[in-house]
């Protein structure tokens, strides 16, 4: 007869576990448990103490999210090996799990239905007890796994403390005490091996028990329940600490993934003026400052340290960790203290560039950055914006820009160039917003001046605001200024509702993101290109024609609110092909880009700690041995630019425009 | 302990002033106003005394127009209690404005008065003195440090002198001006602005305060500087030996 069809295939739920032992697992368990609720509850308690936030996620997107990035580990992957280990780790433990809870449903089903057997036979108990082993393994080898990766150092550079590694080997412990468990049992249950020969399907054991042929069974059956004893009592310790430690991120991280906001990093949260008006309270100075979904977002963090991994700030020496951030207010108490101080200090918030890497980077979908934006706005309530960036607010709130020139001069640049008005072409193909740096600064001058002529070559139709242009507010919203950014963006959406054109064209991403992503929010509806898009549709569509030239060697330094807080990354390289260039790829490029580092407000800031993000993006960028480095914003421009003189680089630094224009053919005159 | 703070309202300090037409006024429309940035410095250090003291009063007086309200609400921004407007045009000249603010200060009876070294618009840097004059206190000027003593009766004053640093100890009452490194100011921001429009202003009329006296200076002319003639970037050292002899420069 075979083994497969034989309907006692199955075997004693709790073999060789005396009732005193049994009578001990429940207590432990119902102990367990308890501890583990409670710190659950504690956590719930927390989070209801914030502000209310609506969750607005249909059941259908929620259980999509859990597919992709729960069970499928979506953004996890991307580093390599953590990713491998985690996913090893996280498989092998639901399946490990789900093969208690169907141990745990025949022994209480079949007590309840007073039936001997339940399901847990046959075919189904093979099938079972066969994952259980391949997934038991894979639950090893991903501990095995991130703990070599800890000891070799590296990768993504995980951290080391005591207690991530304790936890690693409380798990491996474990799983290994599972095995030896079930190997026991095979070697001394029922008479023994021979008698339950279908027991090979769960290999691993079968081959620990063949290694015990001969042994005692009474000394067997002494060590099943001692090994049995350690398995149980690590399991239940276990279960009680999840919600003291990181493990917490077992219940969290999959309810942050499921209930998280659809917003773009550069897409900020707005402040209701009127909420501000009424209790007073402007951005977070105090836990129940944030809201419900942002508390419970902090305690899903994972303490991965892939955040603080990708931060610019972080890894050229400056106070702020975006990981060090979250934890710190999940940490804190939930009651009226401030959590501005020591840790959390106006030098960390103000060393964020707002470039959107932890945000873009953590698996958990926690963001870290919308968390520095409110707190930096109860800095900016409290007046602690000092010095050049304070200046900065100023000359915006003043004088429409950030350098404080004069309105009336907003448009000079234009002067002998022959660029019409939106008055003198009242309904463009294009309205070429032009931005601060592009009216202002002198380099950026030449970027908006090589737009022109590629315009002009294209034979399209556009037009400027000239004067009645200002800043856009970008600055003083990524500073934390909410009343000087809605009062900047009004005026222009007044402007730019007054005018008929058909899109937005700009040079300069940060304006591109405002007007994009923030002005809808305030009821300016506009559709906006960023230059390298719009280059590459006029040369797609054969509007531009280009002269052909033998290639040089160049790499792109993405931008990054447009590569990744808006998803293009193939037009400008696009573009740059076709202006002779052969794009070499620095090693972290497109979404995963390194800030220049001046974003968030960065610009108008000292930069005296640590090493300076723009040599370090330099750096890198040098690694591809270009003649040419290209960028396509403004702030990009003069942070790259700045730090090629540092090191008196001969390499040249051109704007994506600038590159274009330079293959344009000469003119027939 | 109370603490007085005059501030006046300037030009933006980045805004380029013209001449109107004609000599005799500047063309200030569509020119921003601020708090006189010295003034600012005079206002953070009054708010950080009260931070040290844990209490005290911080109240700002300003000699102006309606359109000059808008700086003390900038003032209450940034933390002052309460302010006062004494209403008065723009041809009073320093003394006049430095009686008015005596009998403010006679009134409001404060321990320290604190001042801007200078207003940025004319650079005078009259009325501090003479308020100090009037109320026959001591004053120290240009400070860049100012501690109070901890018995509250005196303070210790560093100065930014020509010739380095001179310190002073000066009984209170006293008036004390600030010069650009005494503090950083801080942000007059959104939730502050709000909560200053609710702050009291009181506004006096000249009049009921003092005898202001007959005005004894007046602008009579503007005139802009003359416009330098651009740089040149020549090619060669004998380049620029030629053009420095052709100028008779050497
Ligand atoms: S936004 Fe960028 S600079 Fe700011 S914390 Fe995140 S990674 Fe660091
Ligand atoms: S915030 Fe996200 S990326 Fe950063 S440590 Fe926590 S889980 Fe990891």
């Amino acid at each position: 007869m075979s083994p497969l069809i034989a309907a006692v295939v199955t075997r004693e739920i709790l073999w060789n576990v005396p009732s005193w032992a049994r009578a001990l697992m429940y207590l432990l368990f119902l102990a367990a448990l308890a501890v583990c609720v409670l710190g659950i509850v504690r956590k719930v308690r927390a989070w209801r103490k914030g502000r209310e936030s609506g969750v607005s996620v249909s059941a259908a997107k929620a259980l999509g999210r859990l597919w992709r990035d729960a069970i499928l580990q979506a953004r996890i992957w991307r580093s390599g090996a953590a990713g491998l280990s985690h996913a090893l780790v996280f498989w092998g433990f639901v399946v490990l799990f789900i093969g208690t809870c169907i141990v745990a449903l025949e022994d209480y089903g079949g007590w309840l239905l007073g039936r001997e057997h339940l399901f847990f036979t046959g075919n189904f108990y093979l099938g079972v007890s066969f994952a259980l082993e391949v997934f038991g393994i894979f639950f090893l080898v991903g501990l095995v796994l991130a703990l070599a990766r800890r000891k070799a150092g590296g990768g993504f550079r995980p951290l080391n403390r005591r207690i991530d590694i304790a936890l690693l080997w409380l798990f491996l412990v474990i799983g290994l005490s599972g095995f030896v468990t079930e190997g026991l049992r095979i070697a001394a249950a029922g008479g023994g091996m021979e008698e339950h020969p279908y027991e090979r399907w769960s290999f691993v054991g079968w081959g620990l028990a063949v290694c015990l042929r001969g042994v005692e069974p009474a000394l067997l059956e002494l060590c099943h329940l001692a090994v049995w004893l350690l398995h149980m009592v690590l399991s239940m310790s276990f279960i009680a600490l999840i919600p003291y430690c990181k493990l917490r991120h077992i219940f969290f991280a999959p309810l942050n993934i499921a209930l998280r906001e659809d917003r773009k990093a550069g897409r900020y949260e707005g402040v209701s003026l009127e909420e501000v008006e009424e209790t007073g309270r402007y951005g977070v100075a105090t836990k129940a400052d944030f809201t419900r979904r942002q508390l419970l977002s902090f305690d899903a963090c994972t303490e991965c340290a892939r955040c603080q991994t990708v931060c610019p700030a972080t890894t050229t020496g400056k106070p702020l960790s975006p990981m060090k951030v979250v934890l710190d207010i999940a940490g804190a108490e939930a009651s009226a203290d401030s959590l501005h101080g020591e840790e959390i200090s106006p030098d960390v918030l103000w060393a964020c560039t707002s470039c959107g890497a932890c945000v873009e980077e953590c698996p958990v979908y926690i963001d870290q950055l919308g968390a520095i934006v409110d707190l930096r706005r109860h800095l900016v309530a409290e007046g602690e914006i000092r010095g050049s960036a304070q200046g900065a607010l100023r000359s915006v709130g003043a004088a429409g820009n950030p350098w404080g020139m004069p309105r009336e001069e907003r448009a000079s640049w234009s002067e002998g160039l022959d660029v019409p008005t939106i008055e003198e072409e009242p309904s463009p193909e294009v309205l070429f917003w032009i931005g601060c740096a592009g009216s202002y600064d002198r380099r950026s001058r030449k970027v908006t001046e090589a737009m022109v002529r590629i315009l002009k070559a294209a034979g399209v139709r556009f037009a400027i605001l000239g004067k009645s242009e200002c800043c856009t507010g970008d600055p003083a919203r990524r500073m934390g200024d909410e009343f000087t950014y809605t009062e900047l963006a009004g005026t222009n959406i007044e402007t730019l509702s007054a005018a008929s054109f058909e899109r937005i064209l700009t040079t300069c991403p940060h304006c591109f993101n405002a007007i994009a992503n923030e002005y809808p929010d305030l009821g300016g509806d506009y559709e906006v290109v960023h230059h390298s898009e719009f280059i590459e549709e006029l040369i797609s569509t054969g509007r531009l024609e280009l002269d052909e030239v033998a290639p040089i060697r160049g790499t792109l330094h993405d931008p990054c609110y447009l590569a990744r807080q808006n998803d293009v990354v193939e037009a400008p390289r696009s573009a740059l092909r076709s202006a002779g260039l052969e794009v070499v790829e620095p090693e972290q490029s497109g979404k995963e880009g390194f800030c220049c580092g001046a974003g968030g407000g960065r610009m108008w800031m000292e930069e005296d700690t640590g090493e300076r993000i723009n040599s370090e993006r330099w750096r890198q960028l040098q690694e591809t041995e270009p003649e040419t480095v290209a960028v396509g914003c403004p702030f990009c421009m003069t942070m790259m630019t700045d730090a090629r003189d540092s090191v008196d680089s001969p390499v040249e630094v051109k704007d994506i425009a600038e590159l274009v224009a330079e293959r344009l053919p000469a003119s027939p005159s | 302990m109370k603490l007085l703070v005059t501030l006046k309202r300037t030009p933006q300090r980045d805004a380029r002033i013209r001449i109107a037409e004609g000599g005799d006024s500047l063309d200030l429309d569509n020119i921003q106003f601020e708090v006189n940035p010295f003034d600012e410095l005079a206002v953070e250090e009054a708010l950080r005394i009260r931070e040290t003291l844990g209490e005290a009063e911080v109240v700002v007086v300003t000699v102006g127009g309606e359109e000059s309200q808008q700086q003390l609400v900038s003032a209450m921004a940034m933390g002052a209690d309460r302010a006062v407007r004494i209403d008065g045009g723009g041809t009073l000249d320093s003394l006049q404005i430095a009686r008015a603010l005596a009998a403010v200060a006679a009134r409001e009876e404060p321990d320290l008065v604190l001042s801007g070294k200078l207003a940025v618009d004319d650079e005078c840097g009259q009325v501090p003195a003479m308020l100090a004059g009037l109320l026959g206190w001591p004053q120290a000027n240009q400070a860049s440090s100012i501690e109070l003593s901890a018995d509250g009766a005196s303070v210790t004053v560093v100065c930014e002198v020509d010739a380095g640093l001179e310190t002073l100890r000066l009984d209170l009452p006293a008036l004390v001006t600030a010069d650009l490194r005494l503090n950083e100011p801080r942000y007059a921001s959104l939730p502050g602005i709000m909560k200053a429009k609710k702050k009291p202003v009181e506004v006096l009329a000249i009049e009921e305060l003092c005898d202001p006296g007959a005005t004894r200076s007046r602008v009579t002319g503007f005139r802009a500087l003359q416009e330098k003639p651009p740089g040149a970037i020549l090619g060669s050292v004998d380049e620029l030996a030629e053009v420095l002899v052709e100028k008779k420069l050497i």
